[in-house]
């Protein structure tokens, strides 16, 4: 024979059973759950958990009772001892259920829990039962062939299997784990959510039986969610098309479609069902029958694991907002069921844990992901956004409040702070101009510059004057003043800024006006209209003349103040919000805002109003005089 | 007799300003940049007017002026202040301030040297007067000031200070 045509075959070491039990399977429970799948894929109704733990008088042992079809000695070589076979969707087309396992290993999750498994099993029409004794250590050995290890069978009496019908009996017995309370929780949660609760299996029961724990003992049944405030349900019918429903009563929401688009490719997708449940607030553990929030898989009746907690990105989402997302993961349960039937290539890598990642994986993802950002919208609109809104308001009054608190606080150390350097530059200038005039210097040049310091000195320091009177300075105190001169001081204070603008700010005051007011406010509200002015005239093009004039009269018992600039007029869309906040992004010069002038007037019970056009504003605040003879 | 002036502030920009201002009126000039140092100088030193700091990273400019008047209790003090004096005019302020706090004369920063200078001089032609005059020479032979002596000089300038 030519070397050519000789064939070479695989063959497995017995420590491949290692790998595919104890080694795949991350916990306990899980391979409990495997073994309960198959119950449930032989045909039971029923399928009995009985754990007695390890205790210093029982050795423990842990058995898996079904009445499932149970094996005869054909079918045992056949499936039970053959490694990775089981039987296809198609293969049991006419058998009452579709399979749950997909992989053939799940008997080799016992491995997880015990050193020795014995296997008892009877069909219907078989008179005897067949056992067969699995010592798992025998498979320890790397050297040794998968095939080679001999696990001894031998038949029993029917009487084994209750009823002498048909079924099979997993007893685990030398257990590897200790089977403490917190164990056998968590294994009665993983039992119960193995179970869709929207669609369980009807013709199946597991049941948990633990010897002296009343309160883990019974019927598992799935963990049942309370009511949520919004409620969002879909569906895939036949050719793809998404029926979709939303509903939130207390919201007033109501929405049906019956062909809600998909970016995905739903074809692949027939048969879905899924829900979405979200809770306005945190729910409790009476809402949530203590399940983790999560949006979970189920196939056929049975959950399975997506890839991970966060499948579907809602937490990452929320960190990546810095926890300002409109859901809320902790808020949200999901519940999505497919068919192996139908949806045969969303199958689990072997380890269980993760779906291979696949066209219809990514069409489930993609398509989960839009009714999620669904859902999302709803509650922006209806729930977040209004509240961002409401505490953003909140917030900017606060944010407000505190700069001028913190600015009352600072404008003390910030006043020593700023004139020590300059009763510096005053000391010093003094310096200057007298040992020139002891030398005899006469200098005009100089004398101007002498000068120009002298009156720069006295700007800063009417400067400093005017933060400490905006921030220290009380909102409410009604002092009496000259308005006429007081004005003009706040014209004075930026005149220089006008002067290098090429503005001329004209000021049109009596000689005497005397008020009774608040003088903060004065100070406030003029500073931000004279410096608005500014601004709108600071920006604009060309050569035209440039002017402001800020007018003081009496009506009745009214203090008005007129600011009017020639300037290009307030352009429409700010028009309407002015006095609103955040109206404009524009910040730094004394501006606190048209928002806050509007407040402080307001408080006063005064008024701001204006007149805008091309070519000009003209801003008009009326105070009453506080005077209560 | 030249007359011998204390500067103190915590900055000695504004100290060195002072000093050439007030050295080249003729005056004798001592600084001082922490309270510490200010009341060794008058311990070692006699003073006709100290100009201090409202307020001193240490010790308050008021603080001080007490401590001082113990060790030199004829000494006239001139307080300058860059702190906040919202709705006050300085008149107003100084006035205050000489009715309530024992400082002689206040000053608003930044002060020009001219102002300063009339501040000084102002002062010291108080002093000239007679009765000043007496009480003070009683007071500054005695090298050696006790409390008690100070206390004593501190209550009869009060009553100076009440005629005026």
């Amino acid at each position: 024979m030519s070397p050519e045509n000789q064939k070479l075959t695989f063959e497995a070491s017995a420590y491949l059973q290692r790998l595919l039990g104890r080694e795949l399977i991350s916990t306990e429970e899980l391979a409990v759950v495997e073994l309960v799948k198959n119950a449930y894929d032989s045909g039971a109704e029923r399928v009995v958990v009985t754990i007695q733990p390890q205790t210093d008088r029982e050795p423990g042992e842990i058995i898996i009772r079904d009445d499932g079809q149970g094996m005869s000695l054909s079918a045992l070589r056949r499936i039970f001892m053959f490694a990775g076979y089981s039987e296809r969707p198609d293969e049991v087309e006419n058998a009452r259920r579709i399979p749950t396992g997909e992989k053939g290993i799940g008997r080799f999750a016992a491995d997880k829990l015990g050193h020795e498994i014995s296997v008892t099993t009877k069909t219907a029409d078989a008179q005897q039962a067949l056992r067969v004794e699995i010592n798992w250590d025998l498979f320890e050995s790397r050297k040794k062939k998968f095939n080679e290890i001999r696990v001894p069978y031998r038949t029993v009496g029917a009487s084994e299997i209750r009823g002498n019908k048909s079924g099979t009996i997993l007893r685990v017995t030398r257990l590897r784990a200790r089977w403490d309370r917190r164990k056998l929780e968590a294994l009665r949660k993983s039992l119960q959510d193995l179970l869709d609760p929207r669609n369980p299996p009807t013709d199946f029961q597991i049941e948990l039986q633990v010897p002296g724990a009343v309160a883990l003992t019974g019927v598992i049944s799935p963990r049942q969610l309370a009511e949520p405030d919004i409620n969002v349900t879909f569906s895939i019918q036949r050719g793809g098309k998404v029926r979709r429903a939303l509903l939130a009563p207390d919201l007033k929401l109501k929405e049906n479609t019956d062909n809600a688009g998909s970016s995905a490719d739903t074809s692949l997708l027939v048969g879905l069902r899924g829900q979405l449940a979200y809770f306005l607030k945190k729910p409790n553990k009476s809402q949530t029958a203590g399940s983790v929030p999560s949006v979970r898989l189920y196939r056929d009746g049975f959950r399975v694991e997506p890839f991970g907690q966060d499948w579907l990105g809602v937490a990452e989402k929320k960190a990546r907002r810095a926890g300002h997302a409109h859901v809320v993961p902790s808020h949200l349960f999901g519940f999505i069921s497919i068919s192996r039937k139908r949806q045969e290539e969303l199958r689990h890598t072997t380890s269980r844990e993760t779906l291979i990642d696949n066209e219809s994986l990514q069409a489930l993802v993609t398509f989960l992901r839009e009714q999620l950002s669904y859902l999302e919208n709803h509650i922006k609109t209806v729930v977040t956004e209004p509240r961002w809104k409401e505490s953003k308001v909140r917030q900017a009054a606060d944010f407000e409040r505190a700069r001028f608190q913190t600015l009352g606080i600072m404008s003390v150390g910030l006043a020593h702070e700023l004139r020590q350097p300059l009763q510096m530059i005053r000391s010093e200038a003094d310096n200057i101009r007298e040992r020139l005039e002891n030398l005899g210097v006469k200098d005009n040049q100089i004398r101007e510059s002498q000068q120009s310091i002298d009156s720069n000195v006295e700007r800063i320091d009417r400067n400093i004057q005017n933060i400490a009177r905006i921030s220290s300075g009380s909102t409410e105190n009604v002092e009496q003043i000259e308005l006429a001169n007081f004005a003009r001081e706040q014209c004075d204070l930026l005149r220089p800024r006008c002067n290098a603008l090429g503005i001329a700010l004209k000021a049109k005051l009596s000689n005497k006006h005397p008020a009774q007011i608040n003088v903060m406010t004065v100070t406030t509200v003029m500073l931000n209209l004279i410096q608005n002015a500014i601004d709108a005239l600071e920006t604009q093009e060309g050569n035209h003349h440039k002017e402001i004039s800020v007018v003081l009269t009496k009506v009745k018992n009214n203090h008005v103040i007129e600011v009017s600039d020639n300037g290009p007029g307030i352009d429409d869309d700010v028009r309407e919000n002015i006095f609103r906040q955040f109206a404009s992004k524009k910040t730094g010069g004394w501006g606190v805002g048209l928002y806050n002038c509007n407040l402080l007037v307001k408080s006063h019970g005064g008024s701001i109003t204006f007149k805008s056009k091309r070519g000009g504003t003209t801003f008009r605040v009326e105070l009453p005089d506080s005077y209560r003879g | 007799m030249a007359f011998r002036i204390l500067l103190v502030d915590d900055e000695t920009g504004i100290l060195n300003a002072w000093t050439r201002a007030l050295q080249s009126s003729g005056y004798i000039v001592k600084t001082a940049q922490t309270a510490k140092a200010a009341i060794e100088l008058c311990e070692e030193y006699a003073f006709d007017v100290v100009v201090l700091d409202y307020i001193m990273p240490t010790m308050k400019g008021l603080e001080l002026l007490t401590r001082i008047r113990k060790i030199q209790p004829l000494i006239r003090s001139i307080l300058v202040s860059g702190k906040l004096d919202t709705g006050y005019d300085d008149a107003t302020l100084a006035t205050e301030l000489r009715e309530s706090v024992e400082a002689d004369d206040y000053l608003h920063k930044p002060v020009s040297n001219q102002k300063l200078r009339e501040s000084i001089q102002s002062l010291l032609a108080d002093s000239s007067s007679t009765e000043w005059k007496s009480l003070a020479s009683k007071t500054l032979k005695s090298k050696a000031v006790t409390i008690e002596k100070a206390k004593a000089a501190t209550k009869r300038l009060d009553t100076i200070r009440k005629k005026r």
